[in-house]
C-alpha cells in the first residue's frame, strides 16, 4: 500500500459498517416481502457499483441463477399447494406459487451474498483487525492468521514449485493422474510447513507480548458523527422491522400471490432501506478531504 | 461440570427449535430463528475460547489446520461433495481433542467461504464441520487404527450431510413435514455417499502421514518441567 | 545486580536423546553487552529462546533449572511483565513477520504491551529512522528483500524500548554498512540508556569491540566465559574477529581493537612494503602479459557462456534491476556484493526464470527464456536466500535423496559423502525442520550441490555459518569451480569473497557499478573491502594467507 492509498482509506468506522450490514441481513433473512427484498437488492447493488465491483456482481449472479433454477424445479415438483395452476399431470397440480416461492428464496440468498460482498469491499481488513483485536484478541488472531496463511499457502505452493523445479522435479507431466500424484506429497509438506509457520508467527507474537493484557491501538479510527448516525439509523430500522413482524404487516405469503405485496409498513421500510444509499453516495463522493488526518 | 452446563445451555435453543418445529415451521421467520441459534452456538463457543486459558499455541494450531482444510477444499470444488475438509477436521479433533476440533471445523468453513463465497449456508457449514471435529475428539485417547479411523470419517460424512440437509429443508422447501424432509434426505443420499466415500479414501491415503505431522506438533505444545 | 540470571539450566527438545543445553549458569549485568559465540548447532539460539520463554513454550521437551529475569523467576513472572522486559529478534526474520505492512508490523509489539496510542506512532517512525528505512514504511512485508526484513524486525525490537534486548544473528543478512550502523546503534542504546544486550553472532568483527562479556558454547555447555582480554588468551581462534586472528598469528601480546592491531602491523612495514612491491609487480606483469590474450579469448567466448544483455526487472513500478550487461565466463568464481535491496537476489532469480524480466539471458547462445525450467535445472543449480524453502521431506537424508531421484540418479554413497562434507551426517534421520539455522543453511546448499550442476547460483550461502564451516564451504566451492564449473554467489561477507572468489560484481541500487577482478574491486572500497586490506593500510593484500606470506 502506498502512502496515497493509506491516507485515502475507508470513510466509515468498521463498527458502523458491520452493524448496518448485519441489520440488513437480519431484515432480509426474516422476511419474504418482495418489496423489501428488492430495495435491499438495489441498495447492495448500488454500493457494489459505486465501489466498482462488477466482478462480484457477476459472481453473485453465477451463484444465484443455478440455485434459482434448481429450487424452482424442486419446489415445482415437490409441492402442489397454491391456486394458480399452470398445468396438471398425474393428478397433481403444478402451480405458479411454488415457482414464485423458490424465486423469492433464491433472491434472498442473492441479496445476502451481495451484502457480504459489500461488507468485504467497504471494510479495510487491517483496520478491522486492529479494532477487533482489542475486543476479542484471540479470535481476531485466529482470523488474522488464517487470512495471512491462506495466501501464504498459495505462495508456498508456488515457491515449492519453483524450488522443486530448480531441483529437477518435472511438473510438465503428461496425464492428469501423474499431476495429481506429483501433488500428493505437496499436501503433507504444505500441512507441516504451515503448522511450522504458524508456530513461528505464534512464537513471535508471544515474545512480542501478544495477549499479555489489554492492547492499545495504533492508527485508531475515530468515531465520527456519521458513524453514530449510521448506527442509530440501523437500530431504528431494526426496531421498525421487528415491530412490523410482530404486527404481521410485512409478512408475505407467496401462496397468497397478490395479497399484501404493497402494505404501508412494507413500503415505509423499503424506503428506509433505500435511504441508506444516499448516506453512502454522499460519503463516497465528497468525504475524501475531511478524512486525511484522522 | 460448568462446561457441561454451558454446553447444554449453548445447544438448547437449536434443540428446542427442532423439537417444536411442527408448530413454528410454517412461520416465515423460522429459518431466521434457526440460523440465529446456530450463530448463537458459534458465538458462545468462541466467547468461551476468548475467555479460556488457551494461548497463542492453540491459536496457531487452530488457525493453521483450519486454513489448511479451507485451502484443501478449493482444488476439489470441481468434484461435487468430495473434499478433504471433513477428514482433516476429524483428524485434528482426534489429535487435539473435541473442543479444538470443533473450533477447527468452524474456522475451516468460515475461511474457505471467504474464498468460495460467503452466504447463508456459512453458519450451517460451520456447525456441520464443527460437529465432525468434535466427533473426532471423542476417540482421542489413543491413535486409532487406519480402518477404524476411515470408518469414522465415513460416518462423519453422513453427519455433515445430515446437518446440511437440514438447512436445505429449512431454506428451500415450503411445507415442512415428514414427507418433504424424508424426500430431501433421500434425494441427498447419493451426494452424502460420495462425500463419505471421499472421506474414507482420504483417510486411507493420508491418515498415517498427517497423524504423524499433527502428533509432532502436539508434542511441541506440551512440555515437561523437572 | 544481575538482570539475567540462569542457574543449572538443562533443556532437551522432544524426541531427542542429547540435551541441547547442559547445566548452563550465567549472569548478565544491567547495561552489559554479552556476546554468545559457538559453532553452528552448539545451542546459541536455544539459549536465547529459553531466556525469552519461547523454549519450552513453543517447542515442548524437558526443561530443568531456573531463569531469573530481574530477580524474578520466569515461571512466575507475568506475560506482560516479561514482554515489557525483554524484546527479541530471532534468527530467521522471514518467519517472524506478523502484519502486512511495515509500519503496522512495528506497531504490533507496541500495541501488545499497551503503549498509549499517541506514543506508538512516534516510536514507530523513530525506530524506522534509526535504522534508516523510512522509505519502507508503507511497503508490504512480504515484498521486502531478505535484509530489509531483518531490518524491519530489528526496528520492531528497538521500538519496544525494553530493558533486555536479545538478538540472534541480527546482522546475518545485512550489508556491511547497515551492519556497522546497527552495531553502533546497539552500543549507543546500551551505553546511554543502560539496556542489556544479549547477542549471538557469527559475524563477530564489529561486535567484538562492543562486547563486555563473551561466552562460548560448545555442544550445549559453556566452555568459556569472560572478558575480551581473557578471551584473547584462549585458543578459540575460530570465534575471534579477523583482526585478532592476525594478531594471534603474529603473536602480538595485547592487541585489543582494530586500531591497535593496525598500528602494530605498521611496525612490520619493512618486510611488508618489500614483499608487497614484489607482489604487485608480479601481479601487474601477469595481468599485462595475459591481457592481450585475454581480450582475444574474451572476444571469442563472448557469446558462448552465460550472458546477460540489458536485463531489467521491475516490481510494480519499482525498478529492481536496471539494464544489467555481463558475460559470466566458464570456470570462474563470481561474487556479487551490494547493499540490501540492491537487486542481487533478483538477478539470480531472473537467471533461473523465477522472475519475469526484460532483455535477454543466454546460455551458450541459447536463450534461457525459451528453455523449460526442468532443462534449465539440469544445468543451473540455484539455492535461494531462505534455506527454509529447501525443507520439504521428513528426514535430512530423504531431502538430499529427493534431488537425486528427480534426476534419476541412484547413488547412496553420494548422499552420504555430501552429508559428511557438510557435517550434517549425524542428523540424517532428523526432521530438517528441527535443525539449527546454520545446519539448515548447509542442508539447503547440499541438496542442490549434490547434483553437481554446470553453473551454481548461491544466494547468501554464508548466512549463519561459523568460521570453520564457512572455510570448508569455501574450499568445497573452490574445488567445484576448479573442476571446470561456474559459480555465482551473493554474500555480505567480504572476507569470504576475498578469500575464495575470482571476480566481484558490485551491485548498487539496481545498477552494476563495478565489475572485475577481486583485487581491482576491493582496492578502493570503503565498506566493500576486506578486513586485511584495511588493516594493511590499503596496501595490495586482501586475505589472511596473503598477509602471512608477506610477513614471513
Ligand atoms: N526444534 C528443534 N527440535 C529438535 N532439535 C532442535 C530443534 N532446534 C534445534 N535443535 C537442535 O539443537 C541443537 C542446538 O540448536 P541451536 O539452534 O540452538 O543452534 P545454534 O547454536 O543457534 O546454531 P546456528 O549457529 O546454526 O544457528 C542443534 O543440534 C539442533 O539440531
Ligand atoms: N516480490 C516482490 N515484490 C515487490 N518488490 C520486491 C519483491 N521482491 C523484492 N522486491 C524489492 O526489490 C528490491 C530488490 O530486492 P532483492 O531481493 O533483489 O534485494 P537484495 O539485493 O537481494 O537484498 P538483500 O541483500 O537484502 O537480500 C528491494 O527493494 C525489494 O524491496
Ligand atoms: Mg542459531
Ligand atoms: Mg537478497
Amino acid at each position: 500500500m502506498d502512502r496515497g492509498a493509506f491516507l485515502n482509506k475507508i470513510k466509515f468506522h468498521v463498527l458502523s459498517l458491520i452493524v448496518l450490514n448485519i441489520t440488513l441481513m437480519i431484515v432480509v433473512f426474516s422476511t419474504d416481502q418482495p418489496l423489501i427484498l428488492l430495495s435491499s437488492l438495489i441498495l447492495a447493488l448500488s454500493i457494489l457499483i459505486v465501489k466498482n465491483r462488477k466482478k462480484n456482481i457477476d459472481l453473485g449472479l453465477k451463484i444465484f441463477l443455478p440455485i434459482a433454477v434448481v429450487t424452482s424445479i424442486v419446489n415445482f415438483l415437490l409441492v402442489d399447494a397454491g391456486t394458480h395452476v399452470i398445468f396438471r399431470l398425474f393428478n397433481r397440480s403444478f402451480t405458479l406459487e411454488t415457482v414464485v416461492y423458490a424465486l423469492i428464496m433464491s433472491l434472498k440468498i442473492l441479496v445476502v451474498i451481495y451484502l457480504f460482498y459489500c461488507l468485504d469491499c467497504t471494510i479495510d481488513s487491517d483496520e478491522a483487525v486492529s479494532y477487533f483485536s482489542r475486543k476479542a484478541p484471540k479470535v481476531t488472531l485466529i482470523l488474522l492468521l488464517c487470512i495471512k496463511l491462506v495466501p501464504n499457502m498459495k505462495k508456498r505452493i508456488r515457491t515449492l514449485n519453483d524450488v522443486y523445479v530448480t531441483r529437477g522435479v518435472n511438473f510438465t507431466g503428461e496425464s492428469k493422474r501423474e499431476k495429481i500424484k506429483a501433488n500428493i506429497p505437496v499436501m503433507s509438506i504444505l500441512l507441516s510447513d504451515s503448522l511450522d509457520n504458524a508456530f513461528d508467527i505464534g512464537e513471535s507474537a508471544y515474545v512480542r507480548g501478544f495477549l499479555s493484557s489489554n492492547r492499545t491501538q495504533y492508527d485508531k479510527k475515530r468515531f465520527h458523527f456519521i458513524d453514530f448516525a449510521v448506527i442509530t439509523y440501523s437500530c431504528i430500522l431494526l426496531v421498525f422491522h421487528v415491530v412490523n413482524i410482530v404486527k404481521g404487516t410485512i409478512i408475505y405469503d407467496s401462496y397468497d400471490l397478490f395479497n399484501k405485496i404493497i402494505s404501508f409498513d412494507a413500503s415505509a421500510e423499503s424506503i428506509m432501506i433505500l435511504l441508506v444509499i444516499i448516506i453512502f453516495l454522499n460519503k463516497t463522493f465528497k468525504g475524501d478531504e475531511d478524512n486525511v488526518n484522522c | 461440570m460448568m462446561k457441561r452446563i454451558l454446553f447444554l445451555f449453548t445447544i438448547m435453543p437449536l434443540a428446542l427449535l427442532i423439537i417444536f418445529s411442527g408448530r413454528l415451521s410454517s412461520k416465515s421467520y423460522y429459518g431466521a430463528l434457526v440460523a440465529l441459534s446456530a450463530f448463537f452456538i458459534i458465538f458462545v463457543s468462541y466467547f468461551y475460547f476468548e475467555k479460556s486459558k488457551k494461548g497463542i499455541k492453540d491459536i496457531a494450531v487452530i488457525a493453521t489446520i483450519g486454513s489448511f482444510a479451507a485451502v484443501s477444499r478449493v482444488p476439489f470444488v470441481i468434484i461435487p461433495n468430495v473434499q478433504p475438509v471433513t477428514f482433516i477436521v476429524v483428524l485434528a479433533g482426534s489429535v487435539f481433542g473435541s473442543y479444538t476440533g470443533f473450533l477447527i471445523g468452524t474456522i475451516s468453513a468460515f475461511v474457505s467461504n471467504i474464498f468460495l463465497g460467503q452466504g447463508p449456508w456459512t453458519p450451517w457449514q460451520m456447525i456441520a464441520w464443527g460437529t465432525a471435529g468434535a466427533i473426532g475428539g471423542i476417540f482421542s485417547k489413543n491413535k486409532l487404527p487406519v480402518e477404524a479411523f476411515s470408518i469414522l470419517c465415513f460416518a462423519a460424512g453422513f453427519i455433515y450431510g445430515f446437518i446440511m440437509n437440514l438447512w436445505c429443508v429449512l431454506g428451500f422447501v415450503k411445507t415442512i413435514n415428514f414427507t418433504s424432509i424424508a424426500l430431501t434426505y433421500i434425494n441427498a443420499v447419493p451426494f452424502d455417499l460420495a462425500h463419505s466415500i471421499g472421506n474414507f479414501l482420504f483417510a486411507i491415503v493420508f491418515y498415517d502421514k498427517f497423524y504423524n505431522i499433527l502428533a509432532r506438533f502436539y508434542r511441541k505444545v506440551n512440555y515437561i518441567e523437572k | 545486580m544481575s538482570i539475567v540470571n540462569i542457574k543449572g539450566l538443562n533443556y532437551t527438545y522432544p524426541d531427542e536423546d542429547e540435551p541441547a543445553l547442559k547445566d548452563i549458569n550465567l549472569k548478565a549485568d544491567k547495561g552489559e553487552i554479552l556476546l554468545v559465540l559457538g559453532t553452528s548447532g552448539s545451542g546459541k539460539s536455544t539459549l536465547l529462546k529459553a531466556i525469552t520463554g519461547a523454549v519450552p513454550n513453543f517447542y515442548g521437551g524437558i526443561i530443568e533449572g531456573y531463569i531469573y529475569i530481574n530477580e524474578k523467576s520466569v515461571k512466575t513472572i507475568s506475560h506482560r511483565e516479561r514482554a515489557h522486559m525483554i524484546s527479541a529478534v530471532f534468527q530467521d526474520p522471514e518467519k517472524q513477520i506478523v502484519m502486512n505492512t511495515v509500519h503496522k508490523e512495528i506497531a504490533f509489539s507496541l500495541e501488545n504491551i499497551g503503549v498509549p496510542e499517541k506514543q506508538i506512532k512516534r516510536r514507530v517512525f523513530e525506530s524506522l529512522q534509526f535504522l534508516n528505512i523510512l522509505d519502507l514504511t508503507y511497503k508490504k512485508t512480504d515484498e521486502l528483500s531478505g535484509g530489509e526484513k531483518q531490518k524491519v524486525e530489528l526496528a520492531a525490537c528497538i521500538a519496544m524500548n525494553s530493558e533486555i534486548i536479545v538478538l540472534d544473528e541480527p546482522t546475518s543478512q545485512l550489508d556491511p554498512q547497515s551492519a556497522e550502523e546497527l552495531i553502533y546503534l546497539v552500543k549507543k542504546i546500551s551505553s546511554e540508556l543502560g539496556k542489556t544486550i544479549i547477542v549471538a553472532e557469527q559475524r563477530v568483527d564489529k561486535w567484538f569491540d562492543a562486547a563486555e562479556k563473551i561466552m562460548v558454547l560448545e555442544e550445549g555447555s559453556i566452555v568459556f566465559y569472560g572478558d575480551r582480554t581473557e578471551f584473547y588468551n584462549t585458543d578459540f581462534i575460530d570465534f575471534m574477529p579477523q583482526y585478532l586472528r592476525i594478531a594471534k598469528e603474529l603473536k602480538f601480546d595485547s592487541a585489543m581493537d582494530f586500531q591497535s592491531v593496525r598500528k602494530k602491523l605498521e611496525n612490520h612495514d619493512i618486510f611488508f612494503s618489500d614483499c608487497i612491491a614484489a607482489d604487485c609487480n608480479e601481479n601487474d606483469d601477469t595481468e599485462k602479459s595475459s591481457s592481450i590474450f585475454n581480450m582475444f579469448k574474451r572476444k571469442k567466448e563472448e557469446n558462448e557462456y552465460l550472458k546477460l544483455k540489458n536485463v531489467s526487472v521491475a516490481y510494480h513500478s519499482n525498478i529492481a534491476l536496471n539494464e544489467i550487461n555481463i558475460n559470466f565466463e566458464k570456470n570462474k568464481f563470481y561474487t556479487i556484493l551490494g547493499e540490501n535491496g540492491a537487486g542481487k537476489s533478483t538477478l539470480l532469480k531472473s537467471i533461473v526464470k523465477l522472475v519475469p524480466y526484460k532483455g535477454s539471458i543466454t546460455y551458450i547462445g541459447r536463450s534461457l527464456q525459451k528453455i523449460n525450467s526442468y532443462d534449465i535445472a539440469k544445468v543451473i543449480g540455484y539455492v535461494s536466500q531462505n534455506p527454509n524453502d529447501y525443507i520439504s521431506k521428513d528426514t535430512v537424508y530423504e531431502e538430499i535423496k529427493f534431488t537425486l531421484d528427480n534426476f534419476k540418479i541412484d547413488d547412496s554413497s553420494r548422499i552420504e559423502s555430501i552429508l559428511k562434507d557438510f557435517k550434517i551426517y549425524q542428523y540424517k534421520d532428523k526432521n530438517p525442520r528441527d535443525l539449527s539455522g546454520g545446519e539448515k543453511q548447509r542442508l539447503a546448499i547440499a541438496s542442490v550441490l549434490v547434483m553437481n550442476p554446470e553453473i551454481l547460483l548461491l544466494d547468501e550461502p554464508t548466512r549463519g555459518l561459523d568460521y570453520s564451516n564457512k572455510k570448508e564451504l569455501g574450499h568445497m566451492l573452490r574445488k567445484f569451480v576448479d573442476s571446470g564449473r561456474t559459480l555465482i554467489m551473493i554474500t555480505h561477507d567480504i572476507d569470504f569473497a576475498a578469500d575464495f572468489s575470482d571476480d566481484i560484481l558490485l551491485l548498487i541500487n539496481g545498477e552494476l557499478v563495478q565489475y572485475g577482478n577481486k583485487r581491482e574491486v576491493l582496492k578502493e572500497g570503503m565498506y566493500y573491502t576486506s578486513t586485511v586490506h584495511k588493516l594493511a593500510g590499503y596496501r595490495d593484500v586482501y586475505t589472511l594467507d596473503e598477509l602471512k606470506g608477506c610477513i614471513k
